[in-house]
């Protein structure tokens, strides 16, 4: 699914975030990308997305190369990787369903279809009663639900997590987590960064640990090392 | 295509109404600008007006020898009526300058004319410039042909000459500065249009990134804003004339009295009579410089 080769990044002048990564994620994989703030976590989600290019390296996403990809195609690559944060990222003058339903509407999709779908995903992250809150209406998880059920309407085979419970409460956290599982779960391949130890080490899948941008370990069944 | 402009308006219509404070900051910028733009439109018809009222009172009289005949006046008119400056040139009679003289100073005609035997006045031509700054050319044609000089009196010249000049410098000043007035309000509302718009466009660069995040096309992300503005426009246009037409209520009583005896100055007639040109000229104006402005400010934040 995601296959990085000699990957680099550096910010200018001389800030090394991501060093001469390579690594592999198989399709349906549940990934944790750990370490502590500024080892480059966020750096590397950024470039999966396309928000950044490298400075060196190699990017493929589901067999396509994005590491030299065209500004007209970001739109495109986005729409198949589904991305959640930890602020939430929502629209705040659009309601909860209005949210979810503009990720389907920049594809072109029609009304009925639109409407269809923004309803089953809402039924999944059990969110149908609060379908016409603005987002300042809803508590932190609930947010966060919201922007799962964003991320999960052109179903995507890959689902990035920045810090998705770094706002949340530990329940709420592990709500959050339980859903991604269960995403998952149904064949879609889940890339979680956090540093929420607890977190991923009750995961018990596969964790790549980042220092200062290299991968320090990386672990079929791991824990949080650092 | 059309269901992203169907689309657009929807998320503009929404974004105009759940923005409201913002909506009317930015409604009421346009507003103060639209506002000065009429002003400016009122302030260029009164001195047109005045200036219209000024060149009416000033003339050139040509008074001829009073043994030039008839077809020589006539023919010297007929010269002048094909000069572009000229806008009339009207004859005037031995006998009808004599009616005029009793008429305005009769104590005068009662004591002196008796004592002639003939009416001593000879042909008189009165001629009206189409602008007062025409008039100086006009009596450089009339003082450089001999021919003209040779049949006329040429003592009322010199009165002539420094009356004419003076207006036409006037009026040359008044437009300088008129020119300066405009240049000057609308550098201004295009600045202050152009942050309103900048500043409305800040607010949003958070939702900006999130659309693109989701994978929205920097198009799909710029047509709600472009017509956004616009209805910004629209609605701005709609309240400034009913602010307008209030102002203009308001001030002609104060016109009135200020100009009477000077200029016949009527605001809402010129306004009314000019409100479709007017109004089409700065709706488009104004529309293409919100969406100039608004595609310039988005710009920086689509970099996502």
């Amino acid at each position: 699914m995601i296959h990085l080769k000699n990957l680099t990044k550096v910010y200018p002048p001389s800030t090394v975030a991501i060093k001469d990564v390579t690594l592999d994620v198989e399709p349906g994989e549940f990934v944790s990308i750990v370490g502590q703030s500024g080892c480059g976590k966020s750096t590397l989600v950024k470039l999966l997305m396309a928000e950044e290019r490298p400075t060196e390296g190699e990017i493929v996403i589901g067999g396509w190369n994005i590491t030299h990809i065209k500004k007209r195609e970001i739109p495109v690559l986005r729409k198949q990787i589904g991305v959640i944060f930890q602020d939430f990222k929502l629209l705040p003058k659009k309601t909860a369903f209005e949210n979810i339903r503009f990720a389907l509407e920049v594809s072109g999709h029609k009304r009925r279809e639109i409407d269809k779908v923004v309803h089953q995903v809402l039924g999944l992250v059990s969110l149908r009663d609060q379908a016409h809150q603005y987002p300042n209406q809803l508590s932190g998880g609930e947010q966060q639900r919201v922007a799962i059920a964003r991320s999960l309407v052109h179903r995507p085979k890959l689902l990035m997590a920045d810090e998705p419970t770094g706002n949340l409460d530990a329940i709420t956290s592990r709500e959050i987590i339980d859903l991604l599982q269960k995403i998952n779960d149904f064949g879609t391949t889940v890339l979680l960064v956090s540093h929420d130890r607890e977190i991923v080490n009750n995961l018990r899948r596969r964790v790549i640990t980042l220092d200062h941008g290299h991968v320090i370990s990386d672990q079929a069944r791991g824990k949080y090392v650092l | 295509m059309m269901l992203i402009f169907l689309r657009s308006v929807r998320y503009a219509l929404q974004d105009f109404v759940r923005n409201f404070w913002l909506s009317l900051a930015t409604l009421l910028v346009m507003i103060i600008v639209l506002f000065l733009v009429n002003t400016l439109i009122g302030l260029d018809y009164a001195k047109t007006a005045l200036l219209s009222e000024l060149n009416q009172r000033i003339d050139i009289a040509l008074f001829f020898k009073p043994n030039v005949q008839e077809s020589d006046v006539k023919r010297i008119q007929t010269d002048l009526e094909q000069n572009q400056a000229v806008a009339s040139v009207v004859s005037i009679s031995p006998d009808e300058g004599m009616t005029t003289l009793k008429e305005r100073y009769p104590d005068i005609a009662e004591k002196i004319l008796p004592a002639l035997n003939e009416n001593p006045l000879g042909y008189t031509l009165r001629i009206q410039a189409r602008n007062l700054e025409d008039y100086p050319t006009i009596l450089n044609t009339i003082e450089n042909n001999s021919e003209y000089m040779s049949l006329l009196d040429a003592a009322h010249q010199v009165d002539a000459r420094a009356l004419t000049e003076s207006a036409a410098s006037a009026a040359d000043k008044i437009n300088r500065i008129a020119l300066a007035l405009a240049s000057l309000f609308l550098v201004l509302s295009i600045i202050i249009m152009f942050n309103a718009i900048r500043v409305s466009i800040y607010s949003h660069r958070d939702e900006i990134a999130v659309m693109k995040l989701v994978g929205a096309t920097n198009m799909y992300i710029r047509l709600p804003y472009v017509l956004e503005s616009v209805l910004y426009v629209f609605c701005s246009l709609v309240l400034n004339t009913f602010l307008t037409f209030f102002a203009i209520k308001f001030s002609q009583p104060l016109l009135d009295r200020m100009f009477v005896g000077i200029a016949n100055i009527q605001l809402l007639e010129y306004f009314t009579a000019q409100a479709q040109p007017i109004l089409i000229a700065e709706f488009i104006a104004m529309a293409l410089l919100s969406i100039i402005s608004t595609s310039l400010a988005l710009r920086k934040h689509l970099k996502v």
